[in-house]
């Protein structure tokens, strides 16, 4: 029991051990030591050093023969208060360093932002959001479901995107809702190309603009914006590979610009 | 602890210095001159002072022009905690006598073109190998939050001005403003010297804050920089609007330097009043 409260000092078992058998013994010779803390005595050797360190333990000769003699008891508060002093001070070097370490995590520029939107009008907020757009938008798109999710909000919203000058290049899968709604595409301000359904049919809405990525779940009701630049550009280089990949289906609306 | 900071809100002055040669219309100043000590740094040393005594810290050293140092100084009256100031020989007389006056210690240094780390600055205070000492020249920028806090209690302003030395208040004030979100953005007017300067609270040769003063640049967060010919008209024209020093005047500057809107609502902070007049 006892040993394991000195462990909590940063003694070793073995130091501990070593350190309690001295206690009893008062001043010692290495070979009585080692008989009472029943270990080597090249082990107590080493150990007695140790406890000399934290300063358990003082050495001295007599007669060409090392005498080894317990600190009181109460250096281990001692040693306590200088583990406090000695945290208190990294507690101010914390501090100090404090600056430095923010500065360079704030300057290693914006960090990634999520935002989470729930429902109809979690979605919407979303939608808005790609209204403020400052490049064109590249999607992935499945026209039926969006107009099924928000019936009354397409496709005014198509024109204001248009009116903002917010071009689009979308991927639908094709169906005879995307046919429809590619046919205007130029008042729309949009680029279209339809994949196959029966091989990419696909239910939810990705938006890549800016440094965002929006996923919309249009049968599950919520929305996902996810701010990184890394990302966004991640995700960009990918659409570029689905859109050289889509024109190989040779389906590409002809109003692409 | 006998200093409390509960005194420390601030008034916010509406002034129109600007009405007429600027066409500005809503221009205020938040008097930190009015804080117990008369500085803005008031806001954070109180708090170093309530950690290190939680934390029974013997000693705290900072490198100071005067106001932080005496301003730490008297937090520290009532406790065991000593503060040891370094400061440039160069200081006038007057504020390195209320530094000896007030502080445990005054070490005078020849500070030109030096930079001292922490670790050195605590090897210079240190009398005895136990003492536990703290060096709080730059960090605790988070206790600017209150300035912004009672600003925006009264108005919401397009722009904050501060002064700008190590980026210590620009940095704290940017941080609360991005943390409340909107439009508010913090202009900082420091000095093109890096050493003397004639607002001698300004000039620094290194600062921890440089990449996040990039950043909040970046961001949209101008920092502009006075001529000493500029800060010197500056503080003559405005010394009088309020109790400020060459330091704090600098952000009467900012119509000079930055397009503002007729309509902006702008906050200039007087960072204080300085030691001796």
């Amino acid at each position: 029991m006892l040993i394991e409260k000195l462990e909590k000092f940063g003694l070793s078992t073995k130091e501990a051990k070593v350190y309690l058998s001295l206690l009893e013994l008062g001043t010692s010779v290495v070979s009585d030591v080692s008989k009472k803390a029943q270990t080597n005595r090249s082990t107590a050797y080493v150990l007695l050093e140790s406890l000399a360190k934290h300063g358990l333990v003082s050495i001295s000769e007599r007669r060409n023969v090392r005498l080894y003699t317990p600190a009181p008891p109460e250096r281990i508060l001692q040693l306590a208060e200088e583990a406090v002093r000695k945290y208190t001070e990294l507690v101010g070097v914390g501090y100090s360093l404090l600056p430095e370490l923010k500065s360079i995590y704030v300057g290693s520029g914006p960090k990634p932002k999520v935002q989470f939107f729930e429902g109809a009008e979690g979605i919407k907020t979303a939608y808005e959001d790609t209204l403020t757009s400052k490049e064109t938008i590249r999607a992935y798109a499945s026209i039926e479901n969006m107009h099924l999710a928000l019936p009354d909000y397409f496709p005014e919203y198509y024109k204001r995107r248009s009116s903002k000058k917010i071009h689009i290049r979308a991927i639908f899968p094709d169906t005879s809702e995307a046919r429809e709604r590619i046919k205007y595409n130029k008042d729309e301000d949009r680029t279209a190309l339809l994949v196959p359904k029966d091989l990419y049919a696909f239910s939810p809405e990705i938006n890549i603009y800016d440094n965002k990525i929006v996923f919309m779940s249009l049968v599950e009701k919520f929305a996902l914006v996810i701010e990184s630049s890394e990302l966004a550009d991640a995700l960009k280089k990918s659409f570029e590979l689905s859109w050289e990949g889509a024109k190989k289906f040779n389906q590409e609306s002809n109003n692409e610009k | 602890m006998k200093n409390d900071l509960k005194n420390l809100e601030t008034p916010l002055l509406e002034i129109d210095i600007f009405k007429d040669s600027h066409k500005l219309k809503h221009t205020f100043v938040k008097d930190e001159s009015k804080n117990i000590f008369g500085t803005v740094k008031d806001r954070r040393n109180f708090q170093i002072v309530q950690v290190a005594n939680r934390l029974k810290v013997d000693k705290i050293v900072l490198i100071t022009s005067g106001n932080n140092g005496y301003s730490l100084s008297n937090f520290t009256r009532g406790t065991t905690i000593k503060v040891v100031c370094v400061i440039s020989k160069d200081l006038p007389v007057k504020i390195k006598k209320l530094l000896y006056d007030f502080a445990y210690q005054v070490i005078e240094l020849n500070l030109d073109h030096k930079i001292l780390r922490p670790e050195e600055l605590i090897t210079f205070a240190r009398e005895k190998d136990d003492e536990v000492i703290w060096d709080v020249t730059n960090g605790f920028e988070e206790n600017y939050f209150s300035l912004v806090d009672e600003i925006f209690k009264d108005i919401k302003p397009d722009y904050i001005v501060v002064p700008i030395g190590s980026g210590g208040i620009f940095i704290g004030v940017a941080e609360a403003i991005e943390k409340r979100g909107g439009k508010t953005r913090v202009i900082g007017i420091g000095v093109q010297n890096s050493f003397q300067s004639f607002a001698d609270k300004l000039p620094t040769p290194w600062t921890p804050y440089s990449k996040a003063l990039l950043h909040y640049q970046k961001m949209g967060h101008p920092i502009y920089r006075l001529t000493e010919e500029e800060i010197k008209k500056t503080y003559h024209k405005f010394q009088n609007v309020v109790d400020c020093e060459p330091t704090s005047a600098v952000v009467f500057a900012a119509p000079e330097k930055h397009k503002f809107k007729s309509d902006d609502k702008i906050v200039f902070v007087n960072s204080g009043k300085g030691l001796v007049s």
